[in-house]
């Protein structure tokens, strides 16, 4: 198997692809919280609910 | 050997506890996962061995004299301790094997270890919180342990009820800290997994490799990848149910109280709305590995690249929305029923794409037997007979006689004991040359093998025709009709347990004779980027990325 | 395709990414976001129904990110002009820092992802309107009418004009008359305020070769144009109090405000050939902006005023 080419990373490529999986994380982690929410409060009793 | 890419470890490998306890090494997280899933699969196991024990001859044999044992009852109450605790088995070995078992195996263990190196990355996208999520296990199989030990239902120990924990049952009829503990013990697990998919999500978008485009990446990858997603979708619903339950059980709501204004069948389906996607979830990682595994061993690029990513990708999404069929006899429409009837055996089409594909793959290829081969061929065909009965309990009418008898446990130990547990085999087999540099002993390796197919196969198969027959599931005891096929059942058992002690020797042997198994002992099949690197891979490896063409 | 100069490789999905979080927010066109957000709100909050709280976040947060979805999507497919005019150039993909087929991919999960989320955790009638602003904005706007017509931005206009219908039915699962009052006001108010525009940067447009009016028709046949708009754009703007939607606090401030908008169009109408200054589009452009700001705030305003006012239990 031929050895692969290797590729260096610059400083500003891992800053910039570290700013982009903590985006990424967060955004996922909203989802999270939004359905875990979503669930309970769907089916709390309507006064809570308004009329949804 | 990949110099190049080897990072001077000398002066960066921690030691000791921090290397152990405070890692935020993707390898020697996967290899804790690991450990873990192997001592919890023993726990579990040995509860099935103990129920098995219990079933081979009708009466109560076993049971009375453990809870005995366990909680220094005497008599008659230890008859009824002894009931008690069977049920309690019942609903811990799910939960053990399920969370404890195949999931820290699978995703924790091999997916942590073998998914960055694959995508070409140096490490999952969050290392710290990777070790978050595996030591927030500990205490979750604690609090599910220590629950053996409180008041569950009025004058008994633990949690019954089965693995779904359906209320009322689950509410009022176990009135005891046993069941909070579960609750708190799922919750904890569940955050685990959720940091997990989160991490892994990241990690497969956004840290692959220059050239390493989606449609490049590793089958393995894309089954990690679409588990993730099932995880970040379906846990958090869980989570609401069961918490939901806590404030049932604690502060005075009335989710599933009748009473109150509620409905348990709302849990139900929410439980299952979590708990569909969540078979999916034990299944899929194996589908990556037999793929990897098929593909090195017949010398053969996988047949239908595109196909077997999509295919996963359907099953997941459909995964989704055929929940019910685990509810047919609760009382929904008929309407309902036949909605989740077509939509439940849609999902067999890509999973038929899939098998027909290994398949595919094998034909006119130059396949040697090497152990992972022989598992992976193994669950090919289990797995497929696991998958049919299923598509029988797909159907409502079917359902209705056969639901909670020892059919559908035949039908999920099937796609599970002999799928997803030979898929861990096989990953185990494949996997361990790379992660150890010690290649096994073919001999043992293959006698574990066989003398797990006939264990398993002898345990459950007979298990369809004690459910056709009627024998409802999560019973202690049975009627004298059911004797024979529940013998043979058991039989099979002490087999399977026989079998786990020879790879565990298998294992310490490897070991022991330190053979050195070399960067990649399959040879030109092996095409995925781990096998590039030694044997062990280096404590950093990909510092520099490699360029995929 | 443009490279940044610095040494990234280009060769089709070899390069490492120098793009931050911040060059993929950019994408989603934040400016243009804000306002769907503020007349989504307004949609929502002059429903008749009132909801959760939390849901309503999801809904509007759903509605923002579906909204900038579209314009990732947007940015993808007019990557090549956006490189040639002025007020566009430095957006991320002309610049080279985001690829167009990342632009695509990036744009195409944010609609899914938006869209589910509204539908599961709202309703799906909210998702289905979510997921065809998307699309039209998307594929009838960009792909299809904004090359080809003048008409581009009266029609694709519509796209802007849903989220206050959107917010509507996130409340209420229905589309009621008023939320397509609300609808037309911005239908209406588009080809004025974007016209305004084309006419002080029609250079820039003539050289992307996009049809907009004045390049088309002239410059005179825009003006008047404009001004027509203007003349429907104003009773629209009242027409919620004509017809009892609201109080007499928003039928005065819309009359005004629409008062207002007539004015500024009729010194459009007035503008000279000669004049490539063109103070008075500018002057108009700029008044669009307000207008529609003010007279969503003051529909808001209004609807907030109205339920507190309102006697219990009605």
């Amino acid at each position: 198997m031929t050895e692969p080419e290797l590729v260096t990373l610059t400083e500003a490529q891992k800053k910039a692809r570290r700013s982009r999986s903590v985006a990424i994380g967060v955004g996922l982690a909203v989802l999270v919280v939004i359905f875990y929410v979503t669930t309970i409060i769907k089916f709390v009793p309507s006064f809570l609910n308004g009329a949804s | 050997m990949a110099g190049a890419a080897v990072h001077s470890d000398h002066e960066h490998k921690p030691r000791g506890l921090v290397r152990w306890l405070f890692s935020t090494n993707h390898k020697d997280i996967g290899t804790l996962y690991l450990i873990f899933a192997i001592i919890a699969g023993l726990i579990g196991g040995f509860m099935s061995v103990m129920m098995r024990w219990e079933l081979a001859e009708p009466g109560i044999q076993i049971f009375h004299g453990l809870a005995s044992l366990v909680y220094g009852v005497e008599g008659d109450a230890a008859i009824d301790a002894g009931k008690q605790l069977y049920n309690v088995f019942t609903t811990m070995h799910g939960l053990i094997m399920i969370f404890f078992m195949v999931m820290p195996a699978l995703i924790g263990g091999f997916a942590n270890w073998m998914v960055p190196i694959m995508i070409g990355a140096p490490d999952m996208a969050f290392p710290r919180m990777n070790n978050i999520s595996f030591w927030l296990l500990i205490p979750a199989f604690l609090l599910l342990l220590i629950s053996f030990f409180v008041p569950g239902p009025a004058g008994g120990w633990g949690v019954g009820g089965g693995w779904t924990m359906y209320p009322p049952f689950a509410t009022s009829g176990q009135p005891g800290p046993a069941m909070d503990l579960a609750i708190l013990s799922v919750h904890i697990a569940g955050a685990s997994s959720i940091l997990g998919a989160i991490n892994f999500i990241t990690t497969i978008f956004n840290m692959r490799a220059p050239g390493m485009t989606m449609h490049k990446m590793p089958l393995f990858a894309w089954a990690v990848l679409i588990t993730a997603f099932l995880l970040l979708l379906s846990l958090p619903v869980l989570a609401g149910a069961i918490t939901m339950m806590l404030t049932d059980r604690n502060f005075g709501t009335a989710f599933f109280v009748p009473e109150g204004g509620g409905d348990p069948i709302l849990y139900q389906h929410l439980f299952w709305f979590f708990g569909h996607p969540e078979v999916y979830i034990l299944i899929l990682p194996g589908f990556g590995i037999v793929s990897h595994i098929v593909s090195t061993f017949s010398r053969k690029p996988i047949f239908g690249y595109l196909g077997m990513a999509y295919a996963m990708v359907a099953i997941g999404a459909v995964g989704f929305v055929v929940w019910a069929h685990h509810m047919y006899t609760t009382g929904i429409s008929l309407d309902t029923q036949r909605y989740f009837v077509f939509a439940t055996m849609v999902i067999a089409v890509p999973t038929g794409v899939k098998v027909f594909s290994w398949i595919a793959t094998m034909w006119g290829g130059s396949i040697s037997f090497k152990p992972p081969m022989v598992w992976s061929i193994g669950f090919i065909f289990l797995f497929t007979v696991g998958g049919v009965t299923g598509v029988q309990l797909a159907n409502a009418g079917f359902d209705r006689s056969v639901h909670d008898t020892y059919y559908v446990v035949a039908h999920f130990h099937y796609v599970l004991s002999l799928g997803a547990v030979f898929a861990i085999f096989a990953a185990w087999y494949y996997w361990f040359p790379k992660m150890t540099g010690y290649m096994y002993s073919p001999a043992i390796a293959h006698a574990h093998f066989w003398i797990t197919f006939i264990g398993v196969n002898l345990i459950f198969f007979p298990q369809h025709f004690l459910g056709l027959a009627g024998m409802p599931r999560r019973y202690i005891d049975y009627p004298d009709a059911f004797a024979g096929w529940n013998h043979v059942s058991s039989i099979g058992s002490y087999i399977s347990a026989f079998a786990v002690l020879v790879f565990l020797y298998g294992v310490f042997e490897a070991f022991s004779k330190k053979r050195v198994a070399g960067a990649n002992p399959w040879g030109e099949g092996a095409t995925t980027l781990e096998w590039q690197l030694p044997s062990p891979p280096p404590y950093h490896q990909w510092v520099d990325l490699p360029r995929v063409k | 395709m443009a490279l940044a100069e610095k040494n990234i490789l280009n060769d089709g999905g070899i390069r490492m990414s120098e793009a931050t979080a911040g060059d993929f927010i950019a994408l989603l066109k934040p400016r243009v976001m804000s306002l769907v957000v503020f007349t989504a709100i307004v949609g929502l909050v002059a429903a008749p129904v009132s909801i959760n709280p939390f849901i309503a976040v999801v809904a509007i947060l759903a509605i923002a990110i579906g909204a900038g979805a579209s314009g990732a999507l947007n940015m993808w497919y007019d990557a090549d002009i956006d490189r040639v005019m002025t007020r566009t150039i430095k957006r991320p993909v002309p610049s080279g820092r985001v690829l167009p087929g990342e632009a695509l991919a990036f744009g195409l999960v944010l609609s899914v992802l938006s869209v589910m989320t509204i539908g599961l955790v709202v309703n799906w009638l909210s998702a289905a309107l979510l997921a065809f602003t998307i699309f039209f904005y998307a594929v009838v706007y960009t792909m299809w009418l904004k090359r080809w017509t003048p008409q581009n931005i009266v029609i694709g206009g519509a796209a802007g004009a849903f989220p206050p219908m959107i917010g509507w039915a996130a409340a209420t699962d229905s589309i009621g008359l008023e939320s397509i009052i609300l609808f037309l006001i911005i239908f209406l108010w588009t080809p004025p305020h974007f016209w305004a525009l084309a006419l002080f940067k029609s250079g820039d447009y003539e050289r992307a070769g996009i049809p907009m009016m004045p390049n088309v028709a002239g410059e005179a046949s825009t003006r008047r144009q404009i001004f027509a708009y203007s003349l429907l754009v104003a009773p629209v703007g009242a027409l919620p109090w004509f017809l009892g939607y609201t109080t007499p606090f928003y039928g005065i401030v819309s009359i005004l405000l629409g008062i207002g908008f007539v004015w500024y169009a009729l010194q459009v109408l007035r503008m000279p050939d000669s004049d490539r200054a063109m103070k008075p589009a500018k002057g108009l452009f700029g008044y669009s902006l307000l207008y529609l700001s003010v007279i969503f705030a003051a529909y808001l305003a209004d609807s907030i005023i109205e339920r507190a006012l309102a006697v219990p239990g009605v």
